[in-house]
């Protein structure tokens, strides 16, 4: 399972660094939104809420304070009627000679809004006085009904009922009354002496159902009144909950102390508040259910999701049109890199836009295609020019003329029976050709070059018959350093043409190798006619014309080959004097043959 | 247009759409849940106390919820109350609940197709389409028939009063008394009465030759006219009435009556009005079980378990 869900936590992964920026900065903006929208809009939904539950709650608990108030106020009333009888009446009466009957009924008369009777019955159960004055039904026994037997029980406290019918006296129009009797043990005086007897006091219980209904009306929930047992003396469904169509969690409610509540009731959270009126020890409980206690729950919580939805779609469609702005100029830049993959260098393909950074990076590109088109320009012209030496070089190894004048030479020694001398001439032109191939190489060491400039000259003295003379003077340390071939063979062949060729005295050819300053540098001097100093300044920057002389390699030639072989300072240098001679100097990098292969199996 | 302002109106297009489709969800789930708001509810016998029913009923219905309550005149026929149905649905009532003038004449002039919106309360059309919110009058009956047999002689004679021959559930009163009754060996006679007649005379004749010890009286409409019955015989006759008002009340308490079986008619009006509110309510009860009865004596009627039922507050 965990395998399970590795693997596609790492395929989501995978897939979405796959995806195009555009893609991530848009999910991931929306999601991070998302998330974060989720988080602010459900606390402040359940901060809503909470508020409005405690507003709502702390507004039921006044409703119930002031229902107390009332409660306790109409009990107070109740025993205000019953002290008014018994202190300034009852005590104050003698009934052997006085009766109750007008004070009672003044009291009655007074209050009869809330009051239904008052009675006052002796100890043996016979009825002293009643106001209104009615007929006891019959059958009905005082001593029997239980705010009789209360009262006599416990003769110092005041008795509160339960809300009951009134069955003590006769009604003539089916008239029933609910009634809250408040009873109490009374001191009679007959004779002068006290005998107990009982005073009853009949509240109107319409009083507090109106009062009650009066409360439910208005606001959510219901209130309802529970005795100390949890009986229910007063609920605004009380009907139903007696036929039993409705239940009331009143005796769990009869548990509670004074407070607030979550209660769950029949699959419904409700919020319970319980207040304990005095006296009676009844309850008032209010009931809410939780979903009602924030006004207009459902209208909030739909606009809660307008809200989160639309705001969801505009940051979705905010973060697709931000990513679009900010990455369409990144993917028209890729799509003009496009053309660079294709092999099209040309700069002005690439994408110029967006902001200062992609606009920057298209710029930078820009001149990087401008300098690498230039680079590959230079190398291409570099290997042409690379390949056009070599191939002049080569041309020089095979020039036919030379060939078949040193070969007419050889004839005319072998005719002249100069046979010790054909074979020197012979075995040095095998030499040079066996120099010039080289096994192809074109790297080769100045042991090599130097043998090959011998076997020139020795050949050339032999054509020219001896009209020259030759000395080479080449320091060993560097013989087996490195050179590119043939660079020595067309500044001989350019020093007897050109140089000593022509002069009148005994023509000399130098050929000097030494080291200095880490480089080597090889003189090749003649004492010839010199060159026009207009004419050495182009010597090394024009390609010059054979003159139908020698191989046709030019000194141009030469420099240009250890230019594009060493480059840098390395190359020639010409120092001519007219009719005092011309030095050309070989300038090379200092690279053994062996550093110079080492390198080579290297790369 | 280019595309980001294209993308711009887009999304305005489909915001505004969202906010439309929420709302429209929010109406439809609102006006999904919302209540009944007409119910009309219409009683036989304008003679009749349907003060606990309409009180049930009253309770059952919720703020938004009006009820119309008709009662049809005395000696209304099937027909008058069939039209009285139909004036109520054309006058928009979303739900009409009925208390049958004649059962058996409204079946037939009912058939099945209004039981998706009529049910019955107290007197239902033997018709099993339609839901009757009732005690079970048959065992009502049976009760009644009993409590005789416990408390009356063997050899005493009984009356039923029966004034409502149309009515399925006086009859099934008939039916359960009778049924225990007729096997008892105790002499039972069945009077049919008219309650219209206001003569006593009619039926002093049949009171001095009978002689009965006992009347059953099956429903209030008929209970002053069972005691002034009993008042006229020289023997005094003990009644049991079915009955469910304050004047039935009062003559138990007055000792006018022996037993009073109290069908609870305020549990009828407040089921038969919750059945219709709410869909969930009292699906898997039988309404012969739910709504009940009580049978109550001169001694007991204070008792806190009876008093609560017989002197409701709503009065």
């Amino acid at each position: 399972m965990k395998n399970k869900l590795n693997a596609f936590l790492n395929r989501i992964s995978e897939g979405y660094k796959q995806r195009s920026i555009q893609l991530i900065i848009s999910i991931s903006f929306t999601a991070l939104a998302i998330i974060s929208m989720a988080f602010m809009e459900i606390m402040t939904y359940s901060s809503y809420l909470n508020n409005s539950r405690e507003t709502a709650v702390e507004s039921n608990k006044q409703i119930l304070d002031q229902v107390s108030w009332n409660l306790n106020t109409y009990i107070r009333n109740m025993m205000r009627i019953s002290d008014t009888m018994y202190y300034n009446v009852i005590k104050d009466k003698d009934l052997t000679y006085d009766t109750l009957d007008k004070e009672m009924s003044l009291l009655y008369e007074a209050n009869k809004d809330n009051l239904i009777s008052i009675a006052c019955v002796s100890q043996d159960g016979a009825l002293i006085a009643a106001s209104p004055v009615a007929t006891r039904k019959a059958g009905v026994d005082f001593k029997k009904q239980k705010w009789f037997s209360d009262a006599e029980e416990k003769i110092e406290n005041l008795h509160f009922s339960t809300p009951h019918v009134q069955n003590m006296f006769e009604s003539s129009n089916y008239r029933y009354y609910w009634v809250v009797s408040l009873s109490r043990s009374v001191e009679l005086t007959y004779f002068g002496k006290i005998r107990q007897g009982i005073l009853l006091v009949d509240m109107n219980f319409s009083a507090i159902e109106q009062m009650f209904d009066k409360v439910n009306e208005q606001g959510t929930g219901y209130v309802y009144l529970i005795d100390s047992n949890g009986e229910i003396i007063y609920h605004p469904n009380q009907k139903a909950i007696y036929s039993g169509l409705e239940t009331e969690n009143n005796l769990v409610a009869a548990s509670y102390d004074d407070g607030d509540y979550i209660e769950t009731y029949r699959g419904q959270e409700r919020s319970v508040i319980v207040k304990t009126v005095g006296y009676t020890g009844w309850k008032i409980v209010s009931v809410v259910p939780v979903n009602e206690l924030a006004v207009n729950h459902r209208q909030i919580r739909f606009i809660t999701v307008l809200i989160f939805t639309i705001t969801i779609f505009l940051i979705l469609f905010g973060n697709m049109f931000i990513s679009t702005v900010v990455t369409d100029p990144i993917i028209k830049l890729e799509n003009s890199l496009a053309y660079l993959e294709s092999g099209s260098m040309d700069p002005d393909n690439i994408y110029l836009g967006g902001t200062h950074e992609i606009r920057h990076l298209g710029r930078t590109i820009k001149a990087m295609v401008r300098q690498m088109r230039k680079l590959m320009d230079d190398m291409v012209k570099e290997q042409e020019e690379k390949t056009k030496s070599e191939l002049d070089a080569l041309q020089s190894q095979i020039n036919p003329h030379f060939l078949y004048n040193t070969l007419d030479s050889v004839v005319w020694m072998v005719e002249s029976e100069r046979y010790q001398e054909a074979i020197s001439m012979v075995t040095s032109l095998a030499t040079l050709f066996r120099i010039s191939l080289s096994k192809g190489n074109n790297i080769i060491t100045i042991k090599d070059e130097i043998t090959h400039a011998k076997n020139y000259m020795s050949i050339q003295q032999v054509r020219f018959k001896n009209k020259f003379e030759t000395k080479i003077d080449v320091d060993p340390a560097i013989m087996n350093c490195i050179t590119i071939k043939l660079i020595i063979q067309p500044l001989i062949e350019n020093a007897i043409y050109y140089g000593v060729n022509n002069a009148d005295d005994d023509g000399l050819i130098e050929v000097k190798g030494y080291e200095k300053d880490g480089d080597i540098f090889i003189e090749v001097r003649d004492n010839g006619m010199g060159i026009p100093p207009e004419t050495v300044a182009t010597l090394l920057t024009h390609k010059s014309e054979s003159r139908g002389k020698g191989s046709g390699i030019g000194l141009w030639n030469v420099n240009q080959r250890i230019n594009l072989y060493f480059k840098g300072e390395y190359g020639l240098y010409i120092d001519s004097e007219l009719d005092e001679g011309t030095t050309v100097t070989i300038h090379l990098p200092k690279i053994s043959y062996d550093e110079y292969k080492g390198g080579l199996s290297n790369e | 247009m280019n595309k980001y302002t294209r993308t711009i109106i887009l999304s305005l297009v489909f915001v505004a759409a969202v906010i439309l489709l929420e709302n429209f969800l929010f109406r439809f789930l609102n006006n999904r849940e919302e209540k009944l708001s007409n119910i009309s509810m219409i009683l036989f016998d304008e003679g009749k106390n349907w003060d606990d029913v309409k009180a049930g009923a009253t309770q059952a219905a919720d703020d938004g919820c009006d009820i119309n309550y008709v009662i049809m005149p005395t000696g209304s026929s099937a027909k008058d109350q069939f039209d009285a149905i139909n004036d109520e649905i054309e006058r928009g009532a979303d739900h009409v609940i009925v208390a049958a003038v004649d059962s058996y004449g409204l079946r037939d002039e009912l058939g099945d197709k209004y039981s998706s919106n009529v049910s019955f309360v107290a007197n239902g059309i033997d018709n099993d389409k339609y839901i009757t919110v009732e005690p079970d009058n048959y065992l009502i009956g049976i009760n009644v028939g009993n409590l005789v047999l416990e408390e009356e002689k063997y050899d005493s004679k009984v009356v039923i009063i029966d004034n409502g021959a149309d009515k399925e559930f006086l009859l099934d009163r008939i039916k359960g008394a009778r049924e225990v009754l007729g096997e008892s060996g105790i002499q039972l006679e069945i009077w049919d009465i008219d309650l219209n007649e206001t003569e006593m005379d009619s039926y002093t004749e049949k009171i001095d030759k009978y002689q009965p010890d006992v009347f059953i009286v099956l429903n209030e409409e008929a209970i002053s006219t069972t005691i002034e019955m009993a008042d006229e015989s020289d023997k005094p006759a003990n009644i049991y009435a079915i009955a469910n008002s304050d004047e039935a009340v009062y003559y138990l308490d007055n000792k006018k009556i022996k037993y009073l079986i109290y069908p609870d008619e305020f549990g009828m009006g407040y089921a038969a009005v919750k059945r219709v509110l709410d869909k969930n309510a009292y699906v898997n009860d039988d309404f012969k079980r739910l709504i009940t009865y009580k049978v109550v004596n001169r001694d007991d009627m204070y008792t806190s378990g009876y008093e609560k039922v017989l002197f409701p507050f709503v009065k």
